[in-house]
C-alpha cells in the first residue's frame, strides 16, 4: 500500500482544465518532486493535496486514510509556502507554536516542541526575533520548524527556494536533503527548477499542461526521457536533437541517417524493436560527445565556448543546426574551429518525429 | 554671468521654496499667531482700534462665566460613541468585502458614496429620513401601528444627538471602510492558508492574523475620530441647525465669534480645541513610535 495515492484527480477552473486525470503513488519516506514549467498544474496539485483548493474530481489517500473530503487541518499535512507565510507580528517562537496554541496544547509541551524544532534547525538563538529581523534562509528554517512541530504525515513544499539567492539556494538545498535523510518524512516538493528536482528527489513527477508526462527516479528521467518534452526540459545545456530517418537492421538495432550522420544504433537504445522505416529525432546529451580520435560522427563549426571551470561547453553548428558538446577543459577549442566529435551511442534517445514519444 | 555649481544648487532650492514658504507664512502661520493674539483681547470682530489686551481672562471665563460654552464639548461623546460603532462596522464590512465575494466592488462603492456626497446633500437626505413624516417613521409604523410617530430630531432633547451621530456614522463609514480595506489587502493570502492548515477557524484568523496587522491603522482611525468628534459642525448644523441640545462646541464657537461678536472668547475656544487635538496626536505618536511602522502603510 503506497503512502500517498492520487486516483483520477482532475480540477478545472471554469473552462480551464488545470489538472487532467492525475494518478500518482508514492512510498513512505519518498521525496517526490513535482516538476514542470509554470502553469503546468503542479502547485494546483499540491494545494489539492492540502485541501486548500477544493471541489475536484478523484480521490486522495494519505497514509492509508481517504482524505478527499477532509478539512485541511484534519489531513495531517504541513506546508512550507513560497513566501514562507510567516506571521510578521509574531516572534519566531510564536510562529512555530501558532498551530499548537490554536489546538490548546499545554504550555510545557509547546515549549518543549519549540525548543526541539529550533535546535534541529539552528534557530535556538533567534526565538525572540520577528520575521522581519531574519534573513531569507532563516525565515525558511522557521517555516520548516513550524511544520516539524506538527508531526505531519506529509510535508509539502511550494517552490521554497525561489526567493533565495544562488549561494543560499545551494546551501538550503543541501540542508533540505540532510533533513529528509534524517527524518525520513514523506515529502512532496514543487519546483520548476530541474536542478532542484534532480538533486533532491527520490521520485520525480514531470508535468505539463495538467498531465503527468513521466514518473521515475531522477536518473531514469535523465537517461530515458519518455518523450521529447521530458528530454528537453531536463538537462542543461539542452539535449541535442537531430532529425533523420531510421531503418531497421538485422540484429534488432537500427540505422539512423541524418545531418551528415550514418549510425548503427544498438538494440538497447529502443524500447521495442524497430520494424519499419520511420522519421525520428535523435537525442544526444552534450556530455555524450567527445573529441573523435578515429572517424568522427559529426564535425562542429564552433560559434562560442563556455568554460565552466571543470569543462568546456562548445556551442556550434552542424549543417546549420545548433549543437552543444561538453569537452574536457584541456581540449583548447576556439571559435571558428571545426571540431570532430564522436558520440556515445548507448546514451542515445530516439523520439518519433511526429508524436515526440520515445521509441 | 555664470554661477558656480554650489551657488546654482542653492539658488534653485531657494526659488523652489519661495512660493510654498510664503504661502505657509501668509495662510497658516500668520493667522495662527493672530488667533493666539485675539484670544488675549476683547476684540469685537469689527473694530481693531477698540480691542484691549485682557490677559488670560477669556480662558478663565471658559471655565467659569462661559462654562456653558465649554460644556458643549460633552456632546462630542455622542459622536465618539458613534465613531466607535462606525469603526467596528467598517472593519466588519471590510473583512467581508475582502473575501472577494461576487459583488464586493458594488457594495464598496455603495458604502463609499455618502462620503463623497456633498455635505449639504447628505444632510438633507438624513433630515428627510428622520423627519416626523420621514422614511424611518414610515418604516417604524409597519411594526408599531399607524399612529407611531417619533421626533428623532427634537433639538430640545438630548437623545436627538444619537440621531445626529447615526447620520455621522452613515456619512463617514465609507472612509473607514476604504482605509481598513486597503490595510486588509496588504495581508497575503498565504498567511491565512498557513493558518487554515494549522487548524485556525475564521474567528481565530481574524484575532491572530488580521487584527494584529491592521491594529495600528485602526488606532490611527480612532484618533482621527476623537479629533473629528470634537470638531463636529456640519452634520448638526445642516440637520437641526445646531439648535438647543444639539449645539456642538464648534457651532458655539462660530456663534460666539460671528453672531455674538465676541471674537476674543471664540479665539480662546479655538485655541483650547487646538491644544486638545495636539495632545491627541502626540499621544498617537507616542503609542505608535515604539511599534512597527510598516503596518500602517506610512499613514502615521
Amino acid at each position: 500500500m503506497s503512502f500517498l495515492k492520487l486516483e483520477n484527480v482532475s480540477k478545472s477552473f471554469g473552462n480551464f482544465k488545470a489538472l487532467d486525470n492525475i494518478n500518482l503513488e508514492a512510498e513512505a519516506g519518498a521525496f517526490v518532486v513535482l516538476l514542470g514549467p509554470s502553469g503546468c498544474g503542479k502547485s494546483t496539485l499540491l494545494r489539492l493535496i492540502t485541501g486548500l483548493t477544493e471541489d475536484h474530481e478523484g480521490e486522495i489517500h494519505i497514509a492509508g486514510r481517504r482524505v478527499t473530503d477532509l478539512d485541511p487541518k484534519d489531513r495531517k499535512v504541513a506546508m512550507v509556502f513560497q513566501s514562507y507565510a510567516l506571521y510578521p507580528h509574531l516572534s519566531v517562537a510564536k510562529n512555530i507554536s501558532f498551530g499548537m496554541e490554536i489546538k490548546r496544547v499545554p504550555r510545557a509541551e509547546r515549549d518543549r516542541k519549540v525548543t526541539e524544532a529550533a535546535r534541529a534547525l539552528q534557530l535556538d538563538t533567534m526565538l525572540h526575533r520577528l520575521p522581519s529581523q531574519l534573513s531569507g534562509g532563516q525565515r525558511q528554517r522557521v517555516a520548516i520548524a513550524r511544520c516539524l512541530v506538527r508531526e505531519p504525515d506529509l510535508f509539502l513544499f511550494d517552490e521554497p527556494l525561489s526567493n533565495l539567492d544562488a549561494k543560499l539556494r545551494h546551501e538550503t538545498r543541501v540542508e533540505l536533503k540532510q533533513l529528509h535523510q534524517r527524518l525520513k518524512a514523506t515529502t512532496i516538493y514543487v519546483t520548476h527548477d530541474q536542478h532542484e528536482a534532480m538533486t533532491l528527489a527520490t521520485q520525480v513527477v514531470l508535468m505539463k499542461d495538467g498531465e503527468i508526462v513521466q514518473v521515475g527516479t531522477p536518473l531514469e528521467l535523465y537517461n530515458r526521457p519518455a518523450n521529447r518534452f521530458a528530454a528537453t526540459f531536463i538537462g542543461f545545456p539542452q539535449i541535442n536533437l537531430t532529425p533523420g530517418r531510421l531503418t531497421p537492421e538485422a540484429n534488432g538495432g537500427a540505422r539512423f541517417a541524418g545531418a551528415g550522420m550514418d549510425l548503427l544504433l544498438p538494440a538497447t537504445a529502443f524500447g521495442a524493436p524497430v520494424t519499419a522505416p520511420v522519421e525520428v529525432e535523435l537525442g544526444l546529451r552534450p556530455e555524450s560527445g567527445s573529441l573523435a580520435s578515429g572517424t568522427p560522427h559529426q564535425s562542429i563549426t564552433v560559434d562560442y565556448v563556455e568554460p565552466t571551470g571543470a569543462d568546456l561547453y562548445v556551442n556550434g553548428k552542424v549543417e546549420g543546426r545548433d549543437t552543444v558538446v561538453r569537452l574536457d577543459r584541456s581540449s583548447g577549442v576556439a571559435p571558428g574551429d571545426k571540431v570532430p566529435v564522436q558520440w556515445r551511442l548507448s546514451d542515445a534517445s530516439i523520439f518519433d518525429l511526429k508524436s515526440g514519444v520515445r521509441l | 554671468m555664470t554661477f558656480d555649481a554650489k551657488f546654482q544648487r542653492r539658488l534653485t532650492i531657494f526659488v523652489f521654496l519661495l512660493l510654498p514658504v510664503t504661502m505657509l507664512i501668509v495662510l497658516n502661520i500668520y493667522p495662527l499667531l493672530q488667533l493666539f493674539w485675539i484670544s488675549f483681547t476683547d476684540f469685537n470682530s469689527i473694530n481693531w482700534a477698540r480691542a484691549k489686551f485682557v490677559g488670560w481672562r477669556n480662558y478663565v471665563d471658559l471655565f467659569t462665566f462661559d462654562r456653558d460654552l465649554t460644556l458643549t464639548m460633552v456632546r462630542s461623546l455622542y459622536y465618539l460613541a458613534g465613531s466607535l460603532v462606525q469603526l467596528v462596522l467598517a472593519t466588519w464590512f471590510a473583512v467581508i468585502l475582502n473575501q472577494r465575494l461576487p459583488g464586493s466592488r458594488v457594495f464598496r462603492t455603495i458604502l463609499f458614496i455618502p462620503f463623497v456626497l456633498n455635505a449639504v446633500a447628505a444632510g438633507l437626505i438624513f433630515r428627510n429620513f428622520l423627519e416626523l413624516n420621514g422614511a424611518l417613521n414610515n418604516i417604524a409604523q409597519l411594526f408599531m401601528g399607524p399612529d407611531f410617530k417619533f421626533a428623532w430630531l427634537d433639538s430640545g432633547q438630548g437623545y436627538s444627538n444619537f440621531s445626529l451621530a447615526a447620520a455621522s456614522v452613515w456619512r463617514y463609514l465609507g472612509f473607514n471602510l476604504v482605509v481598513t480595506f486597503g490595510a486588509l489587502q496588504a495581508i497575503p493570502q498565504d498567511q491565512y492558508d498557513a493558518a487554515r492548515l494549522e487548524g485556525a477557524n475564521n474567528w481565530q484568523m481574524f484575532w491572530r492574523i488580521t487584527f494584529p496587522t491592521i491594529k495600528l491603522v485602526l488606532l490611527l482611525q480612532f484618533m482621527l475620530s476623537v479629533v473629528g468628534s470634537l470638531e463636529v459642525f456640519e452634520v448638526p448644523l445642516l440637520i437641526t441647525r445646531g439648535a438647543g441640545e444639539t449645539a456642538t462646541f464648534a457651532i458655539k464657537m462660530v456663534e460666539t465669534g460671528f453672531q455674538n461678536r465676541r471674537a476674543g472668547t471664540a479665539a480662546a475656544m479655538a485655541v483650547l480645541m487646538l491644544v486638545i487635538v495636539v495632545i491627541v496626536f502626540i499621544t498617537t505618536r507616542l503609542i505608535t513610535r515604539s511599534r512597527n511602522r510598516e503596518n500602517t502603510g506610512g499613514l502615521i
